[in-house]
């Protein structure tokens, strides 16, 4: 394919944005054209995954082959003595994945929105970021440099921030998307501290170049992953900086699968995968063990809260961000493949579930305007029996619980056994810690199957709790169910491109034996599989065993319970239900330790300085303080002169330093 | 030591006196006009200092500019707003500071020109006589010696915006 | 002395920007006597333009001194005359709207200005200390003058008196570095300084004095800790698009001379004064940074914050010649979104009766383009790319981690994490703020409207394409810099 139309991939959602934006901008009327709209932003998308397809198929065509990366630019970016970066762009085995994941999940949601955003009044907004924010996720998927890749990342973070925003009204809310903002800038300045590190070793910021000279990294490869963990812990909620993601939930439900689910918050899983021969490097073991532990901490905190919760979307949320952990950690046993197998499986089921909580949320609250009932339209407390109503939504919904919870024969079930396989084999060779991660993964395995199926149940199954005589929610139109069921059906048939290696032979696994042949170098526990094939085969059974088991538990349970469940779950934790419900206080927690010291110090320091130092120190008095109000006062006791004296100090002490010193 | 050497120590150390004196007079009096007539007599010492120098047309400019020009406009200003004496004269800890930091830069830099002393610097024009500042100031030093004058100007301009009396509030 | 008549009329060619700058301010006295008012931004505007086309019109010149070596005419010279013309175009898009909104119509602004450029022109390009001097004398009396442009309010007052009498007496210092370095090498001239290096290093205690007093005279004009203080009551009392030129053309030309200087005396030899910048650097971070955090008042906040930039550039001049790049680039990036920013502020003070932050809550529904821009500019400080704010961060940090100050580099990059708190909390204030008080919004009039987009579509054609100005300075620099500066 020609450089031009590979541009297209890139180039048509940036020109879909500015379109719409443009005419959006200058014309009244268009804004309310959202057949119009639509159809701009959702080919936008649409016709690169059509480009993806084609670029991949023409991929595939050499039979399991090596093959190069598709390469494309679109011009030249900075040229200067030392460096030359372009926007250009590499379509391998990796990005092709992503790209094909990105753009397709896009394109579904894009439709799903024309309906769901029906009649707002931001809708050419809308879909000018939603197009804004697949342009930039491109170029972090598709950049074949640190360069280009970081400018996707932050312009996902800026779009992302702009959608979560879409709806707010009030200061709380508000701060909570500063906060996103600001752990998300943690994450990038760790990145950039990533950047130069890389640029000062090996003088160059590609991929092909940083990743064939990883092995000269030497121990500077230690630093270099953990700030790009620390990186992906921001853009993929980890601690310590998940606490962002749960707040994003206030965005539009679309935002919340495509970005906060499908693609923005997997892109640190990315960039580990796109840099793992760095995570090779020997110096750098520790740091996988780190991302290991963090990861499964991340993944049982996350599922523990999300049982506690009422709230559709946040338990989707602390689900999407337990999820993320088990990315993690299989990107911590060094099994980058699976971990990017996670994320395909896990951008379908998760974009379904999510659609289908905005399906349900959509039909309550139509529901409740028309019963001019006063009631949170995400609170499950408030539901229940919805299947009856929204027959599609609820049947996507627990095709996707099914999947999520690790049902065999469903994606799900595939690429969480092979994580959890992946962790426990890297016990053997890589430290017993790993074992203590497989542990905890299990138990998470265990949650997971719980809350996901008391939400589902909670929501679709059991009495109505609400008054159907009248009035009764609707399903919603084919626009948005027709979505649903494309990523159910991907959500049952995904997984099999990548079937457990170790029984269906060894050859069997689509993507790590393959697909990434000689992209991707997991670190090697095939021979430690091999040795110990009993228990590849006993893990497996213990992962059906509690798929199945406690999804029949739990659906039983609520049935039996209702929602009276919750009180005796609550029985059953005890004290820690409490710690759970509030989300373990974490945020209280920040808030204390980090936001007050700075605003405090901020407050303070002057106050301090100008108090005491000057007035206290310097004039033996508070009487200064006093004439603060008073302008002329303020100019005769002397603040010009207290100025003047701090400048005369500094005068001092230089010129000390700079003859004694 | 000749007559000339012993001649100048004295010169320089009359004048040096004499205008610290005139610095000191000047931050302790109380009364406005004395304070600057103090500085006068500064002005003054600093050109006896260039005249011991060898300097005398800096000396003579010194003189009428400063100690003249400048300082009857001082003058003038305080009588016409007709100023107080100055009421708070304690020795407060922020006077304290001050000087203890005076005394520490006065401090610092006696070291350096103490090791600097006794050394001696080539390459500087003969100052002093009018002829030859005259020749620098019309050929090397042209482009400056215009330059100051976009210095006054810019001074007068601001002076007149102050000054000057708008119609707005 | 060869002196030649002749070489006046080719130095004149050669200074031609300054003497056509001089000429367009005597130009607008003149307008002002006979009451043109309506035009003299324009001819003012003009004139920056014609005079930073003048600099860039003949062929590129590598280094060669005016009037006996006075005055730098090649090398970057050119291009810094550009930047610092460029400050005032983009200071004169906003001015005569504040001025009208004000109700205080002083035309002698406009001359002022174009003098206040004169000055740092002359100071950034001087090849001799004495033009140093003079120059920086020259827009300094300038800017007391703009602070104190509103004498009848006691907070332009104030900082009319506060900054001429600290000003004064950071002079003094500067001008006590620059008679020690005479006195030291017996000459003013830079060049003949540099050649003289051993004289110089010669006397070790008395060199450091009077480079070191040097260094603190520039570094009270950048408003760098701990000689910073002033900066908060100054910009908080000069009208607010003065404020913003304050904040970057004299700064620009400070941190050009200042440079100039420590590179020509090969500085980064000498472990101290790196030493010294670095932790004026660090503390200035550090500082601006973190009070800015819980500033209320906009022009408080931009004040704290231009401190905190100062730190950034700082630490870009502690590479030495490799950061010198980055130090002018930083600094050409920082006028267009600082000035940007104080010019929305002016915009919206008048208007919101007030520089308090909570006024601006919910101007994002009220005031779209207003809000937009003013984000824009926002966004690009806290370093964020595709903005330029973020390129000219890269470029200083790059270029002191090429130079081994990895420290100073790790301070910067957690600094700016606090500095994107504060800039994005008012972002938050605009946009999720509820506006409790029915008061208008604030509005644009044409010429602020055009100024105002075209420094959006700067900070956002840098951002993406930062060659465009990191090429030329590579190309005037003529490849004397190693190319760490110019990575990325």
């Amino acid at each position: 394919m020609s450089n031009t139309v590979l541009s297209l991939i890139v180039l048509l959602p940036l020109a879909g944005a500015a379109l719409i934006g443009l005419t959006g901008f200058l014309n009244e009327r268009f804004r309310h054209q959202e057949k119009l709209i639509g159809l701009i932003a959702t080919s936008a998308v649409a016709i690169p995954f059509f480009i993806i397809l084609a670029a991949f198929l023409q991929f595939t065509s050499g039979h399991g082959e090596h093959h190069d990366a598709i390469r494309f630019s679109i011009i030249p970016w900075i040229e200067t003595a030392g460096i030359k970066i372009n926007f250009s762009y590499h379509l391998d085995q990796l990005s092709l994945l992503m790209g094909m994941i990105v753009t397709g999940i896009g394109s579904l949601i894009h439709i799903y929105s024309i309906a769901y955003m029906h009649h707002d009044k931001g809708f050419y907004k809308f879909f000018l970021y939603l197009n804004l924010f697949i342009f930039a996720m491109l170029n972090l998927i598709l950049g074949d440099n640190m360069a280009v890749l970081f400018l996707g990342w932050e312009g996902v973070g800026v779009c992302s921030y702009l959608l979560i925003g879409f709806w707010y009204e009030d200061m709380e809310k508000a701060k909570a998307a500063q906060k996103a903002f600001v752990a998300n800038r943690i994450g990038d300045f760790a990145m950039i501290g990533a950047m130069f590190m890389i640029f000062g070793q090996v003088h160059s910021l590609n991929f092909a170049d940083i990743n064939a000279s990883a092995g000269s990294l030497g121990d500077n490869a230690f630093w270099i992953t953990l700030l790009l963990f620390i990186a992906a812990t921001g853009k993929s909620a980890q601690i310590p900086l998940y606490v962002w993601l749960p707040d994003a939930m206030a965005g539009p439900t679309p935002v919340s699968a495509l970005i906060h689910a499908a693609t923005m918050v997997t892109s640190g899983i990315y960039l580990i995968a796109r840099m793992h021969p760095v995570f090779n490097v020997p110096a750098a073991e520790p740091v996988l063990i780190v991302i290991a532990v963090v990861a499964a901490a991340t993944a049982i905190l996350a599922a523990l809260i999300a049982i506690a919760q009422n709230d559709i979307k946040k338990v989707l949320a602390y689900s999407t961000v337990s999820q993320l952990g088990f990315m993690f950690m299989a990107l911590g046993a060094g099994a980058y493949t699976t971990a990017i197998f996670h994320v395909m499986t896990h951008a379908f089921f998760k974009a379904c579930l999510f659609l289908g909580s905005g399906s349900v949320i959509h039909a309550m609250h139509h529901y409740f305007d028309e019963t001019h009932e006063h009631k949170d339209p995400q609170d499950i407390r408030f539901m229940g029996g919805l299947k009856k109503y929204m027959p599609a939504t609820g049947m996507t919904f627990w095709i996707s619980t099914l999947a999520i919870a690790g049902i065999p024969g469903l994606s799900g079930f595939f690429s969480k056994d092979e994580i959890l396989a992946n962790t426990f084999f890297s016990g053997f060779d890589h430290g017993s810690i790993y074992f203590i991660v497989w542990l905890v993964g299990t138990i998470t395995a265990c949650l997971t199957a719980f809350y996901m199926t008391r939400l589902t149940y909670l929501t679709f199954f059991g009495e109505a709790r609400y008054k159907t005589d009248k009035h009764h929610p609707h399903e919603s139109s084919p626009l948005m169910t027709i979505p649903l069921w494309i990523l159910g059906i991907l959500a049952v048939v995904g997984g099999y491109l990548g079937l457990p290696a170790g029984v269906f032979g060894h050859n069997a696994h689509i993507l790590n034996h393959t697909w990434f042949h000689g992209l991707i170098n997991n670190r090697d526990l095939e021979h430690t599989m091999h040795e110990h094939i009993a228990l590849e085969y006993g893990l497996l059974v213990l992962a059906i065993a509690i798929a199945v088991g406690v999804v029949y538990f739990a659906y039983n349970f609520y049935a039996k319970n209702g929602l009276e469940g919750d009180e005796k779950v609550k029985k059953v934790f005890g004290s820690m239900y409490k710690w759970m419900e509030n989300k373990f206080y974490v945020d209280e927690f920040y808030e204390k330790t980090i936001l007050k010291p700075f605003v405090w110090a901020g407050d303070n320091i002057v106050v301090w300085f100008d108090k005491n130092i000057i007035d206290g120190v310097i004039n033996g008095s508070a009487s200064a303080t006093a004439a603060v109000g008073d302008v002329i006062r303020r100019m005769q006791t002397g603040y010009v002169a207290h100025y003047a004296l701090i400048i005369s100090i500094g005068v001092v002490i230089i010129i000390g330093y700079l003859i004694l010193g | 030591m000749t007559f000339d050497s012993i001649f100048q120590i004295a010169f320089f150390w009359f004048f040096a006196i004499l205008g610290i004196a005139g610095g000191i007079g000047l931050i302790t009096q109380k009364n406005p006009v004395m304070a600057a007539l103090s500085l006068i007599l500064n002005f003054f010492s600093i050109a006896g200092l260039y005249l011991s120098l060898q300097a005398e047309f800096l000396a003579v400019i010194q003189i009428l500019v400063y100690a003249g020009a400048i300082m009857v406009l001082f003058l003038f200003v305080i009588m016409l707003l007709n100023m107080q004496d100055e009421q708070n004269q304690q020795f407060d800890v922020m006077k304290g500071l001050a000087f203890l930091l005076g005394l520490g830069f006065f401090g610092e830099l006696l070291f350096v020109f103490n090791s600097f002393m006794g050394k001696s610097v080539s390459g500087a024009f003969p100052l002093g006589k009018v002829e030859p500042i005259g020749m620098q100031m019309m050929t090397n030093y042209l482009f400056p010696f215009e330059m100051i004058s976009v210095v006054l100007l810019a001074a007068l301009i601001g002076a007149i915006i102050i000054a000057k009396k708008h119609s707005y509030k | 002395m060869n002196f030649n008549p002749g070489d006046i009329v080719n130095f004149s060619v050669m200074v031609a920007p300054i003497l056509f700058l001089l000429a367009v301010g005597l130009m607008l006295m003149l307008m002002d006597v006979l009451k043109a008012h309506s035009s003299m931004p324009l001819i003012a505007g003009l004139g920056l333009i014609g005079a930073g086309v003048l600099a860039v019109l003949p062929e590129k010149i590598s280094s060669m001194q005016a009037f006996y070596g006075m005055i730098e005419v090649g090398n970057i010279a050119p291009l810094n005359i550009v930047f610092l013309c460029l400050s005032g175009v983009f200071t004169i898009f906003f001015l005569p709207d504040y001025l009208k909104r004000q109700d205080k119509p002083i035309y002698e602004v406009y001359t002022l200005l174009i003098f206040a450029i004169i000055g740092m022109i002359m100071m950034a390009n001087a090849s001799d200390l004495l033009i140093t001097f003079i120059g920086l004398e020259t827009f300094s009396i300038a800017l007391y003058v703009f602070a104190a442009l509103f004498k009848k309010e006691e907070t332009s007052n104030e900082a009319g008196l506060k900054y001429f009498l600290l000003g004064a007496f950071a002079s003094a210092f500067l001008l006590l570095g620059i008679s020690l370095l005479y006195g030291l090498t017996g000459y003013t001239n830079l060049n003949d300084i540099a050649a003289n290096a051993s004289k110089l290093t010669d006397n070790p205690a008395l060199f450091f004095t009077s480079i070191g007093l040097f260094i603190i005279g520039f570094l009270f004009k950048v408003s760098a800790f701990p000689f910073h203080n002033w900066t908060p009551d100054v910009y908080s009392g000069t009208p607010t698009p003065l404020a913003g030129f304050m904040a970057t053309g004299s700064k620009m030309a400070a941190f050009i001379a200042l440079g100039t200087v420590l590179i020509k005396l090969n500085f980064t030899q000498y472990d101290k004064l790196v030493n010294v910048l670095a932790l004026a650097a660090i503390l200035s971070m550090i500082y601006g940074n973190v009070v800015a955090v819980r500033q209320k008042n906009l022009k408080r906040l931009l004040a704290y914050s231009s401190i905190a930039h100062t730190g950034y550039v700082l630490l870009g001049l502690c590479a030495g010649k490799a950061g010198f790049v980055a130090v002018i680039f930083y600094m050409f990036i920082y006028t267009i979104m600082n000035i940007g920013a104080f010019g929305l502020v002016g915009i919206a003070e008048r208007t919101l009766a007030d520089t308090d932050m909570d006024k601006w809550k919910g101007l994002g529904i009220k005031a779209p383009y207003f809000a937009a821009a003013m984000s824009l500019f926002l966004f690009s400080m806290a370093g964020i790319p595709p903005f330029a704010g973020f390129m000219s961060k890269y470029q200083v940090f790059i270029a002191a981690i090429g130079s081994g100050q990895i420290l100073l580099a790790v301070i910067g990059i957690l600094t700016s994490v606090i500095a994107a708190f504060y800039y994005i909390y008012l972002i938050v204030i605009m946009y999720f703020g509820k506006n409790e008080s029915p008061e208008v919004s604030p509005r644009f009039d044409w010429t602020t409207g055009l100024g105002v987009g075209l420094l959006a579509v700067l900070i956002l054609l840098l951002g993406i394409f930062p060659s465009l100005v990191l090429q030329p300075l590579l190309q005037y620099m003529s490849g004397s810099i190693s190319a760490v500066a110019a990575a990325f």
